[in-house]
């Protein structure tokens, strides 16, 4: 019952501290979440003005939505965009990862920068130098031309998550597998695929959330059949009905689950990995490294604490 | 297709064997020059070509001129909407950057085992749609909207709720809580990687928890704080989707011009202009930050 010496007292100051601390903390997530659960909440709304107080608990919005075959072909649309884009990103992002981190070759910085600036490239200007490049060799816009404005930005981050991936593996392993005498083709589905490939998942279903609500890019990339957010925006803009509503929580709802199963299924492969690389957890601490190895960090982290009690 | 075939190829060998001769190592790179060349550099170079050629009665000019630019800087439109557009990047990612840090600062510190799952929170709204988390701040601080049923509950009088309604202010406000998510990424990653023991030995010598945070924590966090505010300088400057929803007239930018002048008044070459001006803009900024980005020292 007595209070050891090196633990902190409760005084005034440090009291009201943790209040603010605590209070700041809520209000940021509060901040963060509150516009989406406001969405969804109206989605549920009885009424067409988007005002408190709530008008009463009615499902009409959804069965609108679903009797809406111009929203069903913008959906069905988008989801042939982001499924194309994201293959041809992931190809693309996965052989680019290899050829710079495995042959480094020179001025791999400058290859490295200029690979990654569509990620911090504003979409509208992605999108008007894609559009006049597409215009001068005549390419009509649509299905075509909104895929190349997809994967020209899920490419680079497919590649730079993968290539954070290989650089904190082992190169030694593949080479391993050649002395033991896999060929390169072996080698590769044996050892480095494995290694990467919660890196390639994790890049790929982001690529895949990011490309089904682009906007900014595919607006000017578009033709005549829009995409699912070019079809919502013409909604919002002209005569809004709640059933946008509906439609953002179902793909929301849609998106986090996604998130969530591909969380659950990198941290049951990481817990496998873990048994056989427990040697290999590295001390980077990367926010991506959790991301694609979502075990190894909060259990190793106790585990190296000098316990106290 | 066949050259592409015998380049991966060539990878996958020389990703495994070290000592492949060099040349294969620069048949590997082709396909990433390739990319490079058509997808970044190609459409930048023609948007800078085509910002000097003139549209004239719906069709463009192929001769060199700097009337377009001429134009942009004698126009009071112009101006304006330039000011402002900076004003209101640098207003929220500043505001978006200081939330990011504080909220990284807590996470890392006080949230013990839990910090990896507080962290995830911040980011999982970057995962949904951002036309809709654009639209619910319309819901909020639109005509009818929420915050003025509360504000009508509260007895809080008009001026209250037209601050922030179609305006300046929401352009701000919404921007800021686009950004934050990319601020925290940046700040987190580089506040996580500082050893506690560094924090120790500061308190051990004497140092009080602000001299530690100024002499230690902050120096060596400056560059992802410099590069989460770089990044959402960047997006926020070149955007116009936000103010397309919920700004307005008066909170009209840069973005909405080029939406225009690509869109309705159909004069692309001034569009061009307008998107090199965004794309020059955004890297002075990038440059000015890197320089804040550098450390004094490195970490290990």
């Amino acid at each position: 019952m007595t209070r050891p010496a090196d633990r902190p007292r409760w005084t005034l100051s440090r009291v009201v501290g943790m209040l603010l601390i605590g209070l700041f903390t809520l209000s940021v997530y509060l901040f963060l979440y509150a516009p989406l659960i406001v969405t969804a909440l109206f989605s549920f709304n009885d009424s067409t003005v988007q005002t408190l107080p709530f008008a009463g608990f009615t499902l009409k919005w959804y069965q609108d939505l679903f009797a809406d075959e111009q929203m069903l072909t913008a959906i069905a649309y988008s989801l042939q965009v982001a499924l194309t884009a994201v293959l041809i990103a992931s190809v693309a992002g996965f052989t680019f990862a290899l050829i710079q981190v495995r042959t480094k070759p020179k001025g791999h910085r400058v290859l490295d920068a200029l690979l990654t600036s569509p990620m911090v490239t504003p979409g509208m200007v992605l999108g008007i130098s894609l559009l006049v490049v597409i215009r001068a060799v005549n390419m009509p816009t649509g299905f075509s031309s909104i895929v190349i404005g997809h994967a020209a930005f899920i490419t680079p981050l497919v590649y730079f998550l993968v290539a954070q991936r290989l650089r904190v593996a082992d190169p030694t392993l593949e080479q391993a597998s050649m002395d033991c005498g896999a060929g390169p083709i072996k080698t590769f589905w044996h050892v480095t695929l494995p290694g990467t490939r919660t890196a390639l998942l994790a890049a790929a279903l982001l690529g895949f959330t990011l490309s089904m609500d682009e906007i900014a890019v595919t607006f000017f990339l578009a033709g005549t059949q829009p995409t699912l957010p070019v079809y919502v925006w013409g909604l919002l803009r002209f005569g809004f009905t709640p059933e946008v509503n509906a439609a953002f929580t179902l793909i929301a709802g849609l998106s986090l689950s996604l998130l969530a199963v591909a969380g659950l299924v990198l941290w049951l492969s990481a817990r496998r990995h873990r048994v056989t690389l427990t040697e290999h957890v590295d001390d980077d601490g990367s926010l991506w490294d959790f991301v694609t190895d979502t075990a190894y960090e909060p259990e190793d982290a106790e585990e190296l604490q000098p316990s106290t009690m | 297709m066949a050259t592409i075939d015998l380049t991966s190829d060539g990878l996958d060998t020389s990703s495994v064997v070290a000592d492949k001769p060099a040349r294969r190592r620069y048949v590997a790179v082709i396909p990433m020059i390739v990319w490079i060349v058509i997808l970044v550099a190609l459409p930048n170079i023609y948007l800078l070509v085509y910002s000097f050629w003139k549209s004239s009665l719906g069709t463009v000019d192929h001769t060199f001129t700097l009337e377009n630019y001429k134009t942009l800087l004698g126009s009071d439109v112009f101006k304006l909407l330039f000011r402002r557009t900076l004003t209101i990047a640098l207003v929220s990612s500043l505001l978006a950057t200081a939330i990011a840090y504080a909220m990284a600062y807590i996470v890392v510190r006080r949230f013990g085992r839990y910090k990896l799952l507080a962290a995830l929170l911040i980011l999982i709204p970057l995962w949904v749609s951002y036309l809709m988390r654009i639209f619910a701040w319309k819901i909020i601080l639109g005509d009818n909207g929420i915050l003025k049923g509360i504000a009508k509950t509260l007895g809080l009088g008009e001026s209250f709720t037209s601050a922030f309604l179609y305006s300046q202010n929401s352009v701000i406000l919404t921007l800021t809580y686009v950004a934050i998510p990319y601020a925290f990424l940046s700040v987190y990653t580089t506040l996580d990687r500082i050893p506690s023991y560094l924090l120790e030995a500061s308190a051990d010598c004497g140092a009080s928890a602000w001299t530690t945070f100024r002499k230690v924590v902050w120096p060596l966090s400056r560059p992802g704080a410099a590069i989460g505010f770089g990044i959402a300088f960047v997006l926020t400057f070149g955007d116009y989707v936000t103010p397309a929803m919920v700004g307005g007239l008066s909170g009209t930018m840069l973005g909405s011009l080029v939406l225009q002048y690509f869109g309705i008044a159909n004069n692309w070459p001034m569009g061009a202009a307008v998107g090199i001006t965004i794309i020059l803009t955004g890297l002075i900024v990038l440059a000015v930050v890197s320089l804040f980005s550098r450390l004094e020292a490195p970490l290990d």
